[in-house]
């Protein structure tokens, strides 16, 4: 009888071990990823009071619903209800502009892609992430100690795309000969040339308060073209474009966070809300969706043709994976043999770009060519949830490639090059 | 003679050109060089006092009791900055020891001294310097730490190492005891059944020496513990 009790107590003894321990595992093991699709990083270069979160807020309100799109943009509450709350602030025009960022409130903002399907179902894209910071910690000199200088650095080496934020304002000082502005403007410029000469992803340069630079020409084009050839008379900024264009895509992309019935500048020289301005946001969705059109062009130059060619007939002789895993055995490949551009992208990242890559390589856009017109014909036929999504994702990545076709169809001087 | 506590002000505030930057950082902290620790601890706020504990670069046990003032006409001839944004100050003071709530009057001192080096920055902005921020005596009921702020501790070692070790020892010792009971329990079992039973010899089983549940000396607290207040 003592045996048996003792034999008990042993087996109970070492099952609440196992538990216990099998319990700390678990609580120890990362939980899985709720939302497995790849993020894209993206880092805004600006100098104090160039924009930058005035265009974030702006940008989110106008992407948060589809309008006319097939996607809209969702980010975690307390982001949504910071981002409304500076955009309210914007919008109230018996306030002031809202107070500058400080080096304390550097965050990172989380955007999710999402799109509807014709059933209705709501699926994920992708993610975005967005570095929301002081824009001195670019030009001005840190104190001994803090880290804020150094996380950015990290960050921008680690970012898929960059947006180098252009005041609007001192471009306007520029062309009216104000000292002031070009003193700013060429301190911002060189803060921004230094870093990017050193990156390899696409740079997109936005000029903000493109409002208040209305009256400089007729029309939008001839003002954009007036506005580059102003900066590409600065000899850091046109060595910049010349050593990147021929490698990756560089834009220069004109915004306004509020639109030109909102603000003027007044007797001081001084951007003021006007008491009846009302906000009609100009190109703010711009920047964000040229990111993964630019990264993916930028994929397909490094990418050696034949190289590709191989590994598309490989894919077409693979399909006995199924149309969806040929499309991530496509993935594989071109996160393989692009790994340096893509860069680490987390989620289910293989069928993410095996998806882009037949949307947005000029390859995979001809739909007459083999093999990738075959898969697609192909994932028609399959398992409709696959195809729904796999579909309303491309339809997503081609929204975004015709936001920049478009724009640089409306303004052909937003694609910079060195031959200027 | 009474043991008064001390707090030391600071000012973060960006100018009318210039971004924000730390302007005012108590004394010991700018001699040592251990200051640049406010610029990403200090948030701008709703006017109302956060508290937080930390620990900086040198391994300083400080906490930081900082809120938000915009400028007005009264305060400064600037309110504005040259982008039409309202201009604000981040200050408040460090203290040696823990805080629950701070006094108000200690606020006003610290924004008292912060707003003579705003005044004073605001005609040199482009040359900033950081001031030295002197003691003054705290109204605030504090918790006493024993370390003393002036002096530099050592650098603590990596925290939470110690308490993973003494769960895993914690898990080893229990399986260590269910496999001595488990042999000792099929000993008696496999073992031949004296004809006539004996009493259980009183054996006194030694597992070994319990696992160490006191936190070491080296087991410090999170290098940097914040703990805000809305």
């Amino acid at each position: 009888m003592v045996t048996l009790v003792l034999v008990f107590i042993a087996v109970a003894a070492a099952m609440v071990v196992v538990a216990v321990r099998n319990r700390g595992r678990s609580a120890a093991a990362p939980a899985p990823a709720a939302n497995p699709v790849p993020t894209f990083k993206v880092v805004a270069l600006g100098s104090r009071g160039s924009g930058k979160t005035l265009l974030l807020a702006s940008m989110y309100h106008q992407m948060q619903t589809p309008s006319g799109r097939s996607y809209f943009l969702t980010a975690p509450y307390e982001q949504v209800v910071l981002l409304n709350q500076w955009f309210t602030e914007v919008a109230d025009t018996s306030k002031a502009w809202p107070a500058g960022t400080s080096v304390g409130e550097t965050r990172e903002f989380v955007f999710t892609v999402r799109t509807r399907a014709p059933s209705g179902s709501l699926h994920t894209v992708m993610n975005l992430g967005y570095l929301e910071y002081a824009g001195g910690l670019l030009t001005d000199a840190q104190a001994p100690g803090s880290s804020g200088q150094a996380e950015l650095l990290q960050r921008i080496d680690s970012a898929h795309a960059l947006i180098g934020i252009i005041d609007g304002y001192r471009i306007r000082q520029c062309l009216d000969s104000q000292h002031e502005g070009q003193m700013r403007l060429q301190q911002s410029l060189t803060a921004m040339i230094n870093l990017m000469m050193l990156v390899s992803c696409p740079i997109t340069f936005v000029i903000t308060k493109w409002d208040i630079l209305r009256d400089i020409d007729v029309d939008e084009e001839s003002r954009l073209r007036r506005v580059r050839k102003y900066l590409m008379s600065n000899n850091g900024f046109r060595d910049l474009v010349q050593a990147h264009s021929p490698h990756r895509i560089v834009r220069l992309i004109p915004v306004s966070a509020v639109g030109p019935d909102f603000a003027e500048l007044d007797a001081d020289g001084r951007i003021a809300k006007l008491p009846d301005g009302e906000m009609h946001p100009t190109n703010v969705d711009a920047p964000l969706s040229a990111v993964v059109p630019d990264v993916f062009e930028q994929v397909e130059r490094s990418l050696d043709k034949a190289a590709l060619r191989a590994a598309l007939d490989q894919v077409r002789r693979q399909t006995r994976l199924g149309p969806a895993g040929a499309l991530a055995e496509l993935g594989t490949f071109m996160l393989s043999a692009a790994g340096k551009v893509l860069g680490p992208l987390g989620g289910h990242a293989a069928g993410f770009v095996g998806d882009a890559a037949l949307e947005l390589l000029s390859a995979g856009r001809d739909r007459d060519a083999d093999p990738l017109s075959q898969l697609d014909r192909r994932l028609a036929q399959v398992d409709r949830t696959i195809e729904e999504f796999h579909l309303a994702r491309r339809k997503v990545l081609r929204d975004f490639q015709s936001r920049i076709d478009v724009l640089e169809g409306r303004l052909p001087s937003s694609r910079l090059s060195g031959e200027d | 003679m009474t043991w008064q506590p001390t707090g030391w002000p600071f000012l973060i505030a960006a100018g009318r050109r210039r971004d924000y930057s730390i302007l005012l950082a108590p004394e010991f902290l700018v001699q040592d060089l251990d200051y640049g620790f406010l610029d990403g601890t200090v948030k701008p706020g709703d006017g109302r006092p956060r508290v937080v504990d930390l620990r900086t670069r040198a391994g300083r046990h400080l906490t930081v009791v900082s809120t938000t003032h915009t400028l007005t006409s009264a305060d400064a001839a600037a309110t504005h900055d040259e982008h039409g944004r309202p201009l604000r100050l981040l200050y408040g003071f460090v203290c040696g020891d823990r805080i629950a709530e701070p006094d108000p009057a200690d606020l006003a001192t610290a924004l008292s001294v912060a707003l003579d080096t705003y005044r004073r920055f605001l005609h040199n902005e482009d040359s900033p310097v950081v001031d030295s921020g002197q003691p003054f005596t705290l109204h605030t009921s504090v918790i006493r730490q024993l370390e003393p702020v002036s002096a530099r501790p050592p650098v603590p070692a990596v925290a939470r190492a110690p308490q993973r070790r003494s769960r895993v020892g914690a898990s080893i010792m229990g399986t260590v005891a269910a496999l001595v009971f488990s042999a000792l329990a099929l000993v008696l079992w496999l073992r031949p059944e004296a004809e006539t039973p004996k009493p259980c010899p009183s054996a006194t089983v030694v597992l070994g020496p319990a696992p160490n549940m006191t936190p070491s000396a080296s087991c410090a607290p999170t290098p940097v513990e914040l703990r805000g207040r809305p």
